[in-house]
């Protein structure tokens, strides 16, 4: 079938917008449209037109619970979607560093930094690759990093990668700590061994993310420590650098 | 009409939540209305409106205002949901095999008048009266057209005419409601 036949294309269009086209025939033109912009054009120009039938009812109120449902799921989505994103953005993953460093986009301030971290070409890179919001730590002193982690303080979510964890303890668990200025550990969560993880953040994690300058990951029974401290060996740290 | 909503859209291509749910505020009821009156059922229509946002949520950045408006956008997801629900819904045996009387009574304006009754809303009465102007034939194909997703031939069945008098009806009726509804 010949779609861009104008007066074809006309017609295809208008019978899937109001509704008329069998079931099958609807679903390969929806094909169509998705591949090629003149077929799409003509039919939300035909959907432009009958628009006000659309429109021409009175509004009725869904329940509260449609939002609630929506919101938890676009949430669990949406976060997959990121992740991956994240993982296959090449300027993240070429992030060599020896050490440790977590930047933030719009402000920095080091306290110390360690003889072997190379900040100021890390920062100049990882400040052309993340987006406005995160906060972004590698974690780990090979190359590639362990893990890769993204912070969304606004919309309270910490994302996670696991870059290079090839010998990862099977009987233990690698717990994410944030070092409050007082040195109060405030569990981020468990991190995981392989794969990806979206890790929700409540207000006490996003207030000690923000009175951090350190962040840290300790060797854990397998769930995590069953104490609100670290009970294993603190095997990486990290140092908050705001801009 | 639709500047806002083009705006909210690019900010949920981004990942901003706060426009998506401004956005649902916006739309939400209107999207509703015109589910309810498609699938006749509450319920259906939230899980409908439901997966709608979630679509929108998804394809944001699919958005192209070159194209269309947003609302069109938007409302054509919703639509084309509501539409594959009622394919699925109603087989055409289950047409054939229906009481066509009363398929006939529902579709003679009575149950669909008061359904659309919802009180004194312009738009509402504008309709229903653009609705009685274009005629009762064609009004009753527009309804099965437009708002329930039936075929040409299925329509012919159901009003016990041939499929060309059933698209000359629903290509004038739907030409002259809009005109209607838009003055």
């Amino acid at each position: 079938m010949n779609y861009f036949d104008r007066q074809l294309l006309a017609q295809l269009s208008q019978r899937y917008v109001t509704g008329v086209m069998p079931y099958l025939a609807r679903r390969r033109f929806r094909d169509v449209i998705r591949e090629h912009d003149a077929v799409e054009e003509a039919v939300l120009a035909w959907e432009d037109y009958f628009l006000p039938l659309a429109l021409a009812h009175k509004p009725i109120q869904p329940s509260d619970l449609v939002w609630q449902r929506i919101k938890r799921e676009v949430s669990t989505a949406s976060r997959s979607q990121q992740l991956s994103r994240l993982v296959s953005r090449p300027a993240v993953t070429a992030l060599l560093l020896s050490g440790l460093i977590i930047t933030s986009m719009g402000w920095w301030y080091t306290e110390q930094q360690p003889p072997e971290l190379v900040t100021r070409t890390v920062v100049d890179v990882v400040e052309k690759s993340i987006p406005e919001e995160a906060i972004v730590s590698v974690m780990g002193q090979a190359e590639p990093p362990v893990w890769v982690v993204k912070i969304y303080p606004k919309s309270r979510h910490l994302l996670v990668a696991v870059s290079n964890l090839p010998d990862a303890e099977s009987n233990n668990d690698y717990e994410l700590w944030a070092l409050k200025n007082d040195k109060t550990p405030v569990s981020l969560g468990v991190l995981p061994k392989t794969g990806k993880a979206d890790l929700a953040l409540d207000d006490a994690m996003l207030e000690s993310i923000m009175q951090s300058s350190t962040l840290a990951v300790s060797l854990e029974p397998l769930g995590g420590s069953p104490e609100n401290v670290p009970t294993g060996p603190v095997l990486y740290t990290a140092q908050l650098l705001f801009n | 009409m639709s500047g806002e909503e083009s705006i909210l859209l690019k900010q949920i291509a981004k990942g901003s939540e706060k426009s998506f749910e401004k956005l649902y505020q916006q739309q939400a009821s209107k999207l509703m209305a015109l589910l309810v009156l498609m699938l006749r059922d509450k319920h259906l229509a939230e899980d409908v409106l439901q997966e709608t946002m979630v679509s929108v949520w998804h394809h944001s950045d699919s958005f192209d205002e070159s194209k269309s408006c947003a609302t069109t956008w938007i409302f054509s997801i919703a639509r084309h949901k509501a539409l594959d629900r009622l394919r699925q819904k109603h087989r055409f045996d289950d047409v054939l095999t229906s009481d066509h009387r009363l398929i006939s009574e529902t579709l003679n304006n009575e149950a669909e008048q008061v359904r659309m009754e919802y009180g004194s809303g312009l738009m509402t009465s504008r309709l229903k009266k653009c609705l009685e102007h274009i005629g009762q034939d064609a009004a009753a194909c527009i309804r099965l057209s437009y708002y329930r997703g039936f075929t040409h031939k299925e329509i012919a069945l159901i009003r016990d005419k041939s499929v060309n008098t059933v698209k000359s009806w629903i290509r004038r009726g739907l030409t002259k409601l809009r005109e209607c509804v838009q003055q």
